[in-house]
């Protein structure tokens, strides 16, 4: 298993000054979805990539409504799902209501399991050539 | 979902000493995969024992798939993506695998997901009318202002 990565240079601003540096950022192997992984899963079960698809479909939209009514679903393997909110602190309790709550949205916590794989692959350069940084603020202003 | 009064007091930053009230959502338990098991059996012909090899399956295949490089994108739930940590240096030739302090996998929610969650209704229990486990062993967002249900960082139950 490998993870490929390039070399980007970059703008930091270090003791008030903006200097180069270069570090090492991840390049994809490429994109898959339910469909490809319901064609993998199918090969290891006797169910069909169709049926199988039709699970993940299921199982996907289970854990979304669940995750809406506020439960933790956890997948023994992968990781867990939780959902959150953020909500600004108040310095009393009274001025505490749904008005403070600022954001609500839902983040993953993988297994160790899941984690131990990960530190286990390996890296590989992708290419020689050093990706510039982006202004993205010269873009905006364009 | 329901939510409910926390109470802490702060130990830093310019509000130290000072208690302060916020929210914390209400976690009424977790889902495990024999729940998810039996939901996804019942809407589908998967016998028992295809519904769990592919419980298992599911989870070693986009395990695969992340820690190969790729986005894998799970419907409504979102992506999950490999991501790594590295840390920047002078010159191009010192930058090499070796800068790489970890490799983590990073979870971006669905759109729909996402208005899932803001659309989710907001129901504000009293003390006394709380039955539920405090927040859950999950979920520990940063900063002062967190209202993510988290037992370890929950604070005292205000009525």
């Amino acid at each position: 298993m490998a993870i490929s990565y390039v070399k980007k240079k970059i703008k930091l601003p270090i003791n008030g000054n903006v200097e180069e540096r270069y570090v090492a950022k991840i390049q994809y192997t490429g994109h898959v979805d339910e469909d490809n992984i319901a064609e993998h899963i199918s090969n290891a079960t006797t169910a069909s990539a169709s049926e199988v698809g039709m699970y993940i479909r299921e199982l996907e939209y289970y854990i979304s409504r669940r995750l809406a009514e506020g439960y933790i679903v956890r997948l023994d393997h992968l990781g867990t799902f939780y959902p959150t909110i953020h909500a600004k602190a108040q310095l009393s309790a009274a001025d505490v209501d749904y008005r403070t709550i600022t954001r609500k949205g839902v983040l993953f916590r993988p297994t160790s399991e899941f984690k131990e794989v990960l530190d286990g692959a390996s890296l590989s350069l992708a290419s020689p050539k050093v990706m510039k940084a982006i202004d993205h603020r010269k873009k905006r202003e364009q | 979902m329901d939510v409910k009064k926390v109470k802490r007091t702060m130990k830093v930053g310019p509000k130290k000493d000072k208690t302060l009230y916020g929210l914390q959502w209400v976690n009424y338990g977790n889902v495990g995969s024999e729940a998810l098991l039996q939901e996804v059996e019942a809407a589908t012909t998967l016998s028992d024992s295809d519904a769990d090899l592919l419980v298992k399956e599911f989870a070693r295949v986009v395990i695969g798939y992340v820690a190969n490089g790729h986005n894998v994108d799970l419907g409504v739930l979102g992506t999950l993506s490999p991501k790594i940590s590295a840390k920047a240096v002078d010159s191009e030739k010192d930058c090499t695998a070796q800068t790489i302090s970890s490799i983590g996998v990073l979870y971006r929610s669905r759109q729909e997901l996402a208005d899932d969650a803001k659309a989710m209704s907001i129901t504000m229990l009293s003390s006394s009318s709380s039955s539920a486990t405090d927040g859950g062993d999950e979920g520990n967002d940063n900063g002062n202002d967190n209202g993510g249900g988290n037992n370890g960082d929950g604070g005292d139950l205000v009525g």
